[in-house]
C-alpha cells in the first residue's frame, strides 16, 4: 500500500467530511435475527449504540451490458425481514453498518473539528473490522463470504462562505466546466447538480462522482456536496484483494478529485504535493 | 412520494419525515444532509432556521431547556419541503421551551403558531388580536387544512 499513497496529491485540510469502505457479498443465509445482537456483543465497547435502517439495495457495476449499473432490491422469500443494523462508536465519528449482504465501514465529521483519518489510518481499521467480521461468521458456522462488489467513497462539503458563494459557482470549483460568455443570453446557474462515471482500467468498476447542492442538517449550513464512489469487483473474496482493489479505488478517487477541481480550490484545501 | 391532497394522520407524522429523509439515508452515507436542488431559496432559508436551531446551546432560555429536538427538526423541515409552496408565506421559526419549535405566521392582527413538540406531535392556534379562533391539540399534516390556514394570512 504505501506504493500507492507515494505519488498521490496531498492537502493539508481537505473538504471530506466521511470516507466510506465497504464490500458488497452473496446474502448469508445463516446470518440471523440473533447474529446482530451477537456480533455486536463483540464490539459493542467500542461501538456501545446502534440503530435499525433499511436495507441497501445490491449493486452490481456490470460492462459489455445494455445497463451499467444495476440496483437490486431483494426481499429473500424465507428469512427474517430484510434490514441493516448500525453499531456507532461514543463519539459518533466511526460507524459498522452490517446485512446479510453488507459489511460497510464509516468515518465521519460531527462537530467539523475532528482530524480526518487519512487513507493509511483508515484502511487498517476497515481491516481489523472485517477481520473480527469474518472470525465471528467462522465462530458461527456461517459461511465465508463471497464478495462480489467493493466500494469506497469519499464525501467532500464545500463551504459557501469559504470557498464560493451561491450554489451555482461551479466554474471556480470544477475544471470541467467553463463560464457561459458574457454576451450571451443566459445569467450564471442558479443551482448546479451533475453526475459523472469513469470507467476503471481493465473493467475493475467505475468512479461514479456527484456534485449537489446541499443543506447540512447539523448546522444548516448551505454545502456543495462532492462525493466520489469507485465501486467495482475484486480479483477474490481473500482479505489482500479487496485491500487492493480499496488502493485502486483510493487513487481514482484522490487522482479523480484533484483533476476535477480548480487550482484555486487547491489553495483553499492547502496542495503540499 | 405524492403527498399532495392526502391527509395524513397525527401517527403517520414520523413515518413521513422518514421519507423524506430515506433518500439519503438510502445509501452508504452516514452524515446527514437535506437535498436543496429543487427548493426555491426561500424555502432554503427557513430549512437553514430550522436546522440552525441544533446549535443552540444547553439552557438556551435560562429555564434548563435543551435545544430542540430532532425529531421536531425533521418534522420541521418535512412540513416545509412537503407543504409549503413557493409563493406561500414564510413562517418565522420560534425555538420554545421544552425542546420544541414553534413556526409562526402574522398577517396585522391575524396569527397562526404551529408547535411541534419534541415527539414531533403538532399543536395549531388562530388567533385574531387577543381573541383564540381555533385551537387543534391534535393538529395532522392535512394539505386542505395547510393550505386554508396559509390562505388566512396571506
Amino acid at each position: 500500500m504505501s506504493g500507492h499513497l507515494q505519488n498521490l496529491p496531498e492537502y493539508a485540510s481537505p473538504p471530506v467530511i466521511e470516507t466510506v469502505l465497504g464490500v458488497q457479498f452473496n446474502p448469508l443465509r445463516d446470518f440471523q435475527i440473533p447474529h446482530f445482537g451477537l456480533f455486536w456483543s463483540r464490539i459493542r465497547e467500542q461501538y456501545p449504540s446502534f440503530e435499525i435502517q433499511p436495507p441497501l439495495g445490491r449493486i452490481f457495476e456490470q460492462f459489455g451490458q445494455k445497463n451499467s449499473r444495476k440496483d437490486v432490491f431483494v426481499r429473500f422469500e424465507e428469512g427474517p425481514p430484510d434490514f441493516r443494523c448500525w453499531f456507532k462508536d461514543q463519539q459518533q465519528t466511526h460507524l459498522i453498518q452490517v446485512q446479510r449482504d453488507r459489511f460497510i465501514v464509516n468515518w465521519r465529521k460531527v462537530t467539523g473539528d475532528e482530524v480526518y483519518p487519512r487513507y493509511g489510518q483508515f484502511r487498517p481499521r476497515f481491516q481489523t473490522e472485517w477481520d473480527q467480521f469474518c472470525e465471528f461468521l467462522e465462530t458461527e458456522k456461517i459461511a465465508t463470504p463471497q464478495v462480489n462488489q467493493c466500494e469506497i467513497t469519499y464525501v467532500n462539503h464545500l463551504e459557501g462562505e469559504k470557498e464560493f458563494k451561491p450554489f451555482g459557482d461551479a466554474k471556480r470549483i470544477y475544471t470541467l466546466w467553463s463560464e457561459l460568455p458574457a454576451e450571451g443570453f443566459l445569467p450564471s446557474p442558479e443551482a448546479v447538480r451533475f453526475n459523472i462515471r469513469f470507467l476503471l482500467p481493465d473493467q475493475k468498476g467505475r468512479m461514479h462522482v456527484f456534485s449537489e447542492p446541499k443543506l447540512r442538517s447539523r448546522d444548516g449550513k448551505e454545502v456543495l456536496q462532492l462525493t466520489l464512489t469507485c465501486r467495482g469487483t475484486p480479483l477474490s473474496s481473500t482479505r489482500e484483494d479487496i485491500l487492493d482493489w480499496f488502493d485502486l479505488g483510493h487513487e481514482w478517487i484522490v487522482r479523480g478529485f484533484t483533476q476535477l477541481t480548480t487550482n484555486e480550490m487547491h489553495q483553499i484545501w492547502g496542495r503540499t504535493r | 412520494m405524492t403527498y399532495a391532497g392526502v391527509a395524513v394522520s397525527d401517527s403517520d407524522v414520523m413515518h413521513a419525515t422518514d421519507e423524506v429523509f430515506e433518500l439519503e439515508n438510502r445509501s452508504t452515507q452516514w452524515s446527514e444532509v437535506v437535498s436543496v436542488f429543487d427548493l426555491s431559496f426561500r424555502k432554503i432559508e427557513v430549512l437553514k432556521s430550522l436546522l440552525a436551531m441544533q446549535s443552540l446551546s444547553e439552557n438556551w432560555d435560562s429555564y434548563g431547556s435543551q435545544p430542540p429536538s430532532t425529531t421536531a427538526i425533521d418534522v420541521g423541515c418535512t412540513f416545509v419541503i412537503r407543504y409549503l409552496l413557493d409563493d406561500d408565506p414564510m413562517p418565522r421559526i420560534i425555538p420554545v421551551s421544552g425542546s420544541g419549535i414553534q413556526l409562526a405566521w402574522k398577517k396585522q392582527d391575524k396569527e397562526i403558531t404551529l408547535d411541534i413538540f419534541p415527539d414531533g406531535r403538532l399543536e395549531y392556534v388562530k388567533s385574531c388580536g387577543d381573541e383564540i379562533i381555533e385551537v387543534d391539540e391534535q393538529f395532522a399534516l392535512d394539505w386542505g387544512k395547510i393550505r386554508s390556514f396559509l390562505d388566512w394570512v396571506r
